[in-house]
């Protein structure tokens, strides 16, 4: 039985909430500083109406609103779920307002997919998009990536939200005793590596022939963008505009430090070096690429349709890991996907986008760390029988330290690849039904679900709008690990039923 | 890891004893000219592989320098775009290149187009030897801002300004309070 929802529960939803508008308010200062150097006077004024909805609401929730108890799992689940459900909306305001969307719901469309780090597109003519609108779509995905509420937690100094609500967003490792400060960590550890990676990529921009402010432009949008494994990009063609390997290359080398476990950033840096070759989700990333690749090189080299070797190796390696850690910048047409590469090439991709990067980062898909589990428990079964029957056979595993692998842990782990998995099929039955091919359908679906953003071609502003909406709640959900947005939904159902019983 | 590398080992076997492993290196170019969309020629991109087309489009962003040679981007209304390669000579035909508030020349150019470049690593590309600008680039005017969602949006941060400005007043008064608590 479900207790009965009161007000003050919605009052405590709604106080740290206005904290996280609050937060999202005064970074939408940022575009709007662009907008006013750039001389783009229509975008400011829509990113400058669009800080002061989101400061006044976020304002009025905080002091209105007083939190009557101590946030407990299902305010740390519901705050997560409506503030990116509310910021969505609101955050669609400058990009419907740009004239580049179709639809409104095109625009909630982008935003989600930004937030949630997945780099599925509907908008319009990116080629002419403002400096100042192209940049906040980088900084959408690189805040998304971090988690709205980690970046709230770490920088307001009021705001008391606790580790509660890291978990309703996806981040469950404690880095550091005080949640402030371990959302302070991560903050540092992006901006660091936002640093570093601009530079590099600046400097190989500068290389190619671009000017510097070009240059700038195209290192602070990509960094972003594959570090937070986003997948945008500030040109139509993504990462094909650039046929450079050392831009691939160093575009490859973020998506895979992005996809880590910021735990494992923390161990790396602070801890012990050894961390990283011994962590379950590095060998099971390891493992999978390999694999992968080995079976994608066969079945194209079998196909005969690359010139040589070396253009092989590029293409798998570049959309490989670009599935893999779920960033989804693509050096080939969405057209080619299908019609370019075998079925079985397809598979590698597909698969590679559903188990996703690592637990705690700015990846999405089931996580290596659940195929480790999922590995470990199989091998544990198996042993289970060559061993006599009195015996008790206990299984352990690497990740931040060594780990018990129980009965609870295998079971939140199945539960958790099952809605995984429930999505994926559920969105690739839309598709078909709606008359699109099975592998299209199956590739969007997946990409979607796994906050990947590899398109087969089927995300489009000519796709049906149930699928539009469809494709939103499976990023949504994909990126929060589906709990804290079913807690949420069963949340309102609750309080529905409560008031009609009233 | 020592399984890995004997799977690795076995792949390649198979790979290497399959029957094609790599495209023909010494395709053979039809001379077919027919003016072309982006977005046609990405959909049936292996019916024109290898053969010359004539293509129109708008120039975009910055052009990329790499052996040599420079590639440009043709972008079509339908929002495809292209890679196109050529000599250095030719990008002085061209004087606007297409980002915000600047619509890039219209060029129409004839060149070899390939699916799976043998050059650049499998990219898809057209190599160009005519460029002729068929309309010059332009400004585009910019869109006029909203000025009312200014003014709604001036009245709506007047709501957290004061209460910033009251938040600092509170805490100014807590500090001259225990400020002088502590003298006392």
């Amino acid at each position: 039985m479900i207790p009965d929802i009161r007000s003050e529960d919605w009052s405590t939803i709604f106080h740290f909430s206005g904290s996280v508008f609050c937060f999202l308010g005064a970074t939408l200062l940022i575009p709007v500083v662009i907008a006013l150097f750039a001389a783009e006077w229509h975008s400011a004024v829509n990113f400058f109406f669009t800080t002061s909805l989101l400061l006044s609401l976020g304002c009025f929730f905080y002091v209105r609103f007083q939190p009557k108890r101590d946030a407990n799992w299902l305010h740390g689940m519901c705050i997560s779920a409506f503030s990116w459900i509310i910021s969505m909306f609101i955050l669609a305001l400058p990009y419907y307002l740009s004239h580049h969307f179709l639809s409104y719901t095109d625009a909630c469309f982008d935003v989600m997919s930004g937030m949630t780090t997945t780099g599925l597109i509907m908008i319009q003519d990116i080629d002419h998009l403002p400096i100042s609108l192209n940049i906040w779509r980088h900084i959408l995905t690189f805040i998304g990536g971090q988690g709205i509420i980690i970046i709230a937690v770490a920088f307001i100094p009021s705001v008391g939200l606790n580790y509660k609500a890291m978990v309703g967003e996806g981040k469950e490792e404690r880095l550091l005793p005080n949640v402030k400060q371990t959302g302070r960590f991560i903050w540092i550890i992006s901006l660091l590596y936002l640093a570093v990676g601009t530079l590099i990529l600046f400097i190989i921009g500068l290389t190619i022939g671009f000017t510097p402010g070009w240059s700038l432009f195209h290192a602070v949008s990509m960094f972003m963008s594959t570090w937070s494994t986003g997948g945008f990009a500030p040109q139509s063609l993504n990462a094909i505009y650039y046929h450079n390997l050392l831009y691939e290359i160093a575009m490859t080398v973020f998506s895979i430090v992005g996809s880590m476990n910021f735990g494992l950033h923390y161990y790396v840096w602070f801890k012990k070096r050894r961390a990283l070759l011994d962590d379950i989700e590095t060998k099971s990333l390891l493992v999978s690429v390999t694999v992968l690749f080995l079976v994608m090189a066969t079945f194209l080299m079998r196909q005969g349709i690359y010139p040589n070797l070396i253009a092989i190796f590029r293409k798998i390696v570049f959309n490989l890991i670009s599935g893999h850690t779920t960033t989804g910048t693509q050096t080939i047409y969405s057209v080619q996907f299908i019609n370019l590469w075998s079925p079985m090439v397809l598979s590698g991709v597909i698969v590679a986008m559903a188990i996703g990067g690592s637990s705690a980062s700015t990846a999405g898909g089931f996580k290596g760390i659940r195929m480790g589990i999922l590995f470990h428990s199989i091998v544990q079964d198996i042993k289970q029988y060559f061993m006599p029957s009195s015996s008790v056979n206990v299984s352990f595993f690497q990740h931040l330290g060594k780990q018990i692998l129980t009965d609870k842990v295998i079971k939140s782990t199945m539960t958790v690849i099952l809605f995984y998995l429930f999505f994926y099929i559920t969105g690739a039955i839309m598709g078909v039904a709606y008359g699109y091919p099975v592998s299209q359908a199956v590739f969007d679906s997946v990409s979607a679900g796994s906050n990947t953003g590899l398109s087969a071609g089927l995300v489009s502003v000519s796709m049906p709008y149930p699928m539009k909406v469809f494709y939103i709640l499976s990023m949504f959900l994909g990126r929060v690990e589906f709990f804290s947005g079913l807690v949420f939904i069963t949340f309102l159902i609750r309080y529905v039923l409560q008031l009609a019983k009233r | 890891m020592k399984h890995l590398i004997i799977l690795s080992g076995l792949l390649l076997m198979i790979a290497t004893t399959s029957h094609p492993v790599f495209a023909d290196s010494e395709p053979s170019i039809q001379s077919t000219k027919k003016p072309l969309l982006i977005s046609e020629l990405l959909k049936n991109h292996h019916d024109w592989d290898q053969r010359f087309i004539q293509l129109t489009g708008e120039v975009i962003g910055q052009p990329i320098y790499a052996d040599g040679r420079v590639c440009i981007h043709l972008l079509d209304q339908e929002g495809n775009a292209i890679g196109v390669w050529m000599d250095k000579i030719l990008l002085t035909e061209i004087h606007s290149f297409g980002k915000y508030r600047i619509r890039g020349d219209i060029v129409s150019v004839v060149g070899i187009f390939y699916e799976l470049c043998s050059f650049h690593s499998g990219d898809t590309d057209l190599h160009i030897d005519q460029l002729t600008v068929m309309q010059p680039g332009k400004a585009i005017p910019a869109d006029e801002p909203n000025w009312n969602l200014l003014l709604i949006g001036s009245l709506l941060m007047v709501y957290p300004a004061l209460l910033f400005i009251q938040t600092q007043n509170e805490k100014r008064k807590q500090r001259s309070l225990r400020f002088r608590g502590t003298r006392s």
